[in-house]
């Protein structure tokens, strides 16, 4: 664990004066901490209950047909352990973070797929994102969704857009209204979304426009994927 | 639960000896026949194979490379890029915590020739030996959630095609598509993997198939 803290260090040494670089350090560092954090509680305590739960079955299998009444209550007590850890494992990282955006918003999105009626179109392949613009679009789609559905009215109709082309990356969210939006509306989502916006645009030179209609709300993010910006 | 064979040969890969001793334990009661082997390491594992291919392989991805040093999940999926590679016809069944990493390898899975099931860690210890049988009987299965959306190549759909709608069995798709028979038999296990069709008692596997194929509209 030592040496790992020695290698993030060295790995994000920076130019502390350029502060934009500065935040993306800072995102860089947070996303390292926990997916190292992510991986200890992966590779101790789940690998513990695993084990246990292991243990318990063989065991079951040795027991009188009167005993395994107890122990599938006692496994089915594994199972939930289990599930509160992983959930915390997500809390602390999402799936897919570290690997693929549009298989982190698909994770991401699972909550809000029925009740938003949200269909998605998600690229099948997507060029390597830097991990805090990565955890930023996650960040910003999760606290959006959350947003509309804690204000009135709720969407009859949801479509996410993630699409790359030549280089250029465009995230689309579209949300269908019946009745009309409220100028309350208006108000907390943009008072929501305006940090995670700003940051974005400042990390990704991104364009982003959330556009309020009448009957319907638009979220575009567009981009480019690093190496194209910077040649 | 397939009859085990008396010379089946497996390897299993773990670096956590309780989960390791389970898995073992479970493997035995399953297959009492079977000769299993174990290593714990990347290199103790790489040893094992030098000895000769086993039927199946098992692994955890979270592993260390040689004996006192940390588990890292990237020796697991660098000595398993390696084995894709190098082994071929290997029936692999990765059983971790960590499943989600193996996006990473998706290319090289998909190219996979062999038997390749993902188990979470977590699963009752039925559902893994399903994952087991699967892969000892060469068929593919990975989690839904590591596609978005289906994901077909256009060789399984011409299979699809060739299948469902000119009524050709395997050789005949064969012969039309200029490849071997084994190759017909691993497109059919790569699609019924993106379609979400796995065995199940009682049911015809391609039947299902073509059901399934209609509803996403991969045939008329």
């Amino acid at each position: 664990m030592e040496n790992k803290t020695v290698s993030i260090r060295t790995e994000l040494a920076i130019e502390t004066s350029n502060h934009t670089e500065l935040l993306r350090w800072w995102h860089r560092y947070q996303a390292q901490l926990l997916n190292q954090e992510t991986d200890f509680v992966r590779n101790g305590l789940l690998q513990e209950i695993i084990a246990l739960r292991r243990r318990l079955e063989v065991a079951c299998q040795t027991q009188p047909a009167s005993q395994q009444v107890s122990y599938s209550a006692q496994l089915a007590e594994m199972q939930r352990l289990y599930e509160l850890v992983e959930d915390f494992c997500h809390r602390l990282e999402s799936p897919y973070q570290q690997d693929s955006l549009p298989l982190a918003l698909q994770s991401a999105l699972k909550p809000w797929i029925r009740s938003f009626n949200l269909q998605t179109e998600l690229a099948q392949t997507w060029s390597a994102e830097p991990i805090e613009q990565t955890r930023l679009l996650l960040l910003l789609t999760k606290t959006l969704f959350s947003t509309l559905s804690t204000v009135d009215p709720q969407p009859i109709k949801t479509l996410l857009t993630l699409e790359e082309n030549n280089g250029g990356k465009q995230l689309w969210v579209q949300a269908e209204y019946r009745p009309s939006l409220a100028p309350t509306f208006v108000a907390s989502v943009e008072q929501a979304l305006q940090p995670f916006l700003e940051t974005f645009r400042l990390l990704a030179q991104a364009d982003c426009d959330p556009i309020f209609q009448s009957n319907q709300f638009s979220l575009k993010l567009s981009w480019r994927s690093p190496a194209l910006t910077s040649s | 639960m397939t009859s085990a064979s008396p010379t089946l040969k497996l390897l299993v890969v773990d670096d956590h000896e309780a989960v390791l001793g389970g898995t073992v334990m479970t493997l035995e009661k399953a297959y009492p026949k079977a000769t299993i082997r174990t290593a714990t390491t990347v290199q103790s594992a790489q040893t094992e194979l030098s000895y000769g291919t086993p039927d199946l392989l098992m692994m955890d991805l979270s592993i260390p490379l040689a004996p006192g040093e940390t588990s890292e999940i990237e020796a697991g999926i660098e000595l398993l890029r390696s084995l894709l590679e190098r082994h071929p016809d290997l029936n692999i069944v990765v059983q971790s915590a960590h499943v989600r990493s193996l996006v990473r390898l998706k290319p090289a899975i998909d190219s996979h020739q062999a038997g390749f099931t993902i188990a979470d860690k977590n699963l009752p210890m039925q559902e893994m030996l399903t994952k087991v049988d699967w892969a000892l009987k060469g068929l593919i299965y990975t989690p839904r959630d590591m596609r978005a959306g289906i994901e077909v190549k256009p060789e399984w759909l011409e299979v699809l095609r060739l299948a469902f709608k000119e009524g050709l069995q395997d050789k005949a798709i064969a012969e039309e598509m200029n490849v071997a028979e084994r190759t017909v038999r691993h497109y059919w296990t790569k699609v019924q993997d993106a379609l979400e069709v796995y065995p199940e008692a009682g049911k015809n596997i391609r039947i299902q198939t073509e059901i399934q194929a209609r509803e996403e509209g991969l045939i008329d």
